[in-house]
């Protein structure tokens, strides 16, 4: 446990000290500001404009971040040979890729707590008052990107292509939010085959409906928060599928 | 592990090195049928020119690789396994640090991966430092480190776990002749605490200095074992021996 | 970890999570949201799948909304807001033909968007005298939302505002503006209608709370005006 728990906080510190990961969040935070002017054209609904926007751009740069570090994390350092010194140390190669991970999530989750802050700012600026909607979107936004994440890591093993990586990630990632849509077409196809195929695609891609606090809290009838919290599980079963088996294909890397 | 068991005992070890293009398979012999034992507290030499599958050797040892037909022990314990990597200390021909990492981080971090007890750690990391002569530039990060200083950092990496064996690839390439002196002196003091050094070189003269034995791979095959006995009594030394055994060894198969 | 046993830990959570996604989506499922149809407008037709894809559909409506803001803000021709003569008429205004297909895609995105239910149907009633379409945007929304009691009260003041029963009208906006979610165009109007029907004082807080409440530099400029036109009358907030 150790040797993960070092691997995580070097990891951390690597992202902190990478300067392509600062000039991100800076990003972040500058983007922050551009919700002020979409408030400003909203009128009466400015508040909700920043609001949503806010934690749209949260959970977007949470992504980004998480997605990009994830797979240069992983290639660039079996590229770059430094991984040679860690393996050939008694380091199970599971707690080599767990560690990795936590140690980026982690990061990256503290970094949009930052951006957090500023978005709070703002939102107390223009007159918003406190919404506990709020902090119950935020943990569902970070189960998010550690979902992302450690689809990430998978992509990254699995097809030893950064590019590729990032793309099939997106495509999943994207493809998790359009479940009902995918299961209404399942309902009306005759066609066994399209049937099965849209059933797997369900099954396979994560989906980020049972994430998406942020954008359904408002539904009248929606499920109450306690509910939620079967989400956050699904969230960790998901990404622990995606992390095993990142571990299984790490496992049989020769480098 | 008990005293019984060589150091290392490679048996009929086999690596095809197989890539797969657009459908195509091309096959890469690494080594074959190589077995060899390298006894405890011995300082063993793997010569053979380059190709010859001395990199594969040795990674196929540390678990980098993984063997295609054949077994790896170290210590008795069939590789790759935890407990024998505690006792292995690797230094690669061209170490890849963490580039944002002083030396002292990067040794730090090395410790916690191997086990090392937090109370030694420090204690430890001066004292490899100082047989190494880098403890001046010790807080300095990685990246501003010459050729010769990472090398220096990577001895000390491999040394810092106080391993019963060593493995070293290629250390006397690129040295300049106070270098290669200092490098032999650390072989030959490690050896005489009683550790097994296992290198592999194609400077013969370095090699003769300090090792027992020498193996002599020529295209993936280990063609001769000789001691130090035989080459110190053969007219033309360790050179004229090796240049026969390459001369007069057959075209190596291509499956 | 063996190969083995780590692909059997991942065949473990894989079922886990299946067992989890199963057990969540009989409360999940229930479609809320609408499924993605034909957008209304085909213009915006890559903006609003693209909200959708990511899971913005909250945000997706908010722009949309932003829009027809532009939309009913642009100068179609002169005119006076609430409009004596088109009232008196019963005559429709063509200005801003498409108000309700740019309040239909933002509420295509987001159903439970109810200010935008709520500012349309009272821009197309009481401005531009299309109280059919104000009046069949508001029964979508009390579809979509039955809950929401507000759409009702707003069907209540459009449907005395057609039979010209103005009192009564004041009387259900004067309940509606007790909500923060009152747009100030609905404020406003009560005010021009308090105005109207000589009830100065009143009209002179129902513009003074506009000044102090309103984000939208059209209505804070049109209540700064009333506020003065109204104190030269004599009558103050």
């Amino acid at each position: 446990m150790k040797s993960l728990l070092s691997i995580a906080r070097y990891t951390f510190v690597q992202q902190f000290r990478n300067r392509l990961y600062l000039v991100v969040l800076f990003f972040g935070a500058l983007l922050m500001g551009v919700s002020l002017l979409f408030g400003a054209l909203a009128a009466e609904q400015e508040v909700r404009v920043i609001f949503d926007l806010g934690l749209l751009l949260t959970e977007l740069f949470g992504i980004v971040a998480v997605l990009f570090g994830a797979v240069t994390l992983v290639l660039e350092e079996m590229e770059s040979k430094t991984i040679y010194l860690l393996l050939t140390r008694p380091l199970p190669r599971g707690f080599y890729i767990v560690g990795r991970y936590l140690g980026l999530v982690v990061s990256v989750v503290i970094s949009l707590l930052l951006m957090g802050v500023i978005h709070v700012t703002l939102l107390g600026i223009k007159g918003w008052s406190f919404d506990p909607h709020y902090l119950a979107a935020l943990p569902f936004i970070y189960l998010k990107v550690c979902v992302v994440g450690a689809l990430a890591v998978f992509f990254s093993l699995f097809s030893s292509s950064a590019v590729a990586s990032v793309v099939f990630t997106l495509f999943f990632s994207l493809l998790g939010h359009f479940g009902s849509e995918l299961t209404f077409l399942a309902r009306k196809s005759e066609s066994v085959l399209s049937v099965l195929l849209v059933k797997t695609i369900i099954v396979i891609m994560p989906n980020f409906q049972f994430l998406n606090y942020r954008d359904v809290w408002h539904i009248p009838g929606s499920p109450p928060l306690s509910l939620w919290v079967w989400g956050g599980a699904y969230a960790v079963l998901y990404a622990a599928a995606c992390l095993s088996l990142s571990i299984a294909l790490f496992s049989r890397k020769e480098f | 592990m008990g005293d019984s068991h060589p150091a290392i005992l490679l048996n009929s070890l086999t690596k095809v090195y197989r890539r797969s293009h657009l459908g195509r398979v091309r096959t890469t012999l690494g080594v074959e049928q190589l077995s060899l034992t390298v006894e405890k507290g011995e300082v063993f030499g793997l010569l053979g020119l380059n190709g010859s599958g001395k990199t594969t050797t040795i990674k196929l040892i540390l678990g980098l690789l993984f063997p295609t037909e054949g077994t790896v022990d170290v210590w008795g314990l069939r590789m790759p396994h935890p407990a024998a990597k505690t006792k292995m200390g690797y230094l690669p021909e061209m170490p890849y640090f963490y580039r944002y990492l002083s030396a002292r981080e990067v040794l730090r971090f090395y410790g916690n991966v191997s086990g090392l007890p937090s109370e030694t750690m420090g204690p430890r990391i001066e004292s490899v430092l100082k047989t190494v002569r880098m403890t001046d530039h010790a807080h300095r990060p990685m990246r501003e480190y010459s050729k010769g200083m990472l090398q220096r950092i990577g001895l000390a990496q491999a040394m810092l776990h106080d391993p019963e064996i060593l493995i070293f690839d290629e250390p006397v390439t690129g040295l300049d002749p106070l270098g290669l002196k200092e490098m032999r002196e650390l072989i030959q003091s490690l050896n005489a605490q009683g550790k097994t050094v296992f290198f592999s070189s194609h400077s013969i003269s370095e090699v003769e200095k300090v090792c027992h034995r020498v193996g002599i791979l020529v295209k993936g095959r280990l063609q001769r074992v000789i001691s130090q006995s035989e080459w110190s009594q053969t007219a033309g030394g360790l050179e004229g021996l090796f240049v026969d055994v390459v001369t007069s060894a057959g075209p190596m198969e291509v499956r | 970890m063996s190969i083995k046993r780590t692909v059997l830990t991942a065949g473990i959570f894989f079922m886990a999570f299946l067992f989890s996604a199963q057990a969540i989506s009989t409360v999940f499922f229930t479609p809320r949201w609408p499924l993605f149809g034909a957008p209304s407008m085909q213009d915006n037709a890559l903006l609003d799948v693209s909200g959708v894809f990511i899971g913005a559909r909250r945000f997706a409506a908010d722009l949309a909304f932003i829009q027809l803001l532009q939309y009913y803000g642009s100068e179609e021709t002169e005119h006076e807001e609430g409009e004596a003569d088109s009232l008196a008429a019963g005559v429709s205004l063509s200005f801003y033909p498409h108000l309700l297909t740019y309040a239909r895609r933002s509420v295509g995105l987001d159903p439970y968007f109810h200010d935008v239910y709520l500012f349309a149907a009272g821009a197309l009633a009481f401005n531009l005298n299309r109280a059919e379409e104000a009046l069949s945007l508001l029964a979508e929304g009390k579809k979509a939302d039955p809950t929401f009691w507000r759409y009702q009260l707003y069907a209540g003041a459009i449907a005395f505002r057609k039979s010209f029963q103005m009192d009564k009208v004041i009387e259900l906006l004067e309940e509606a503006i007790q909500y923060p979610d009152c747009p100030p165009l609905l404020e406003n109007i009560l005010g021009n209608l308090h105005k109207k029907k000589g009830n100065y004082a009143r009209a002179a807080q129902i513009f003074r709370h506009i000044l102090e409440t309103s984000r939208d530099q059209g209505y804070l400029d049109a209540a700064r005006r009333q506020l003065e036109t109204l104190r030269s009358m004599g009558y103050t907030a």
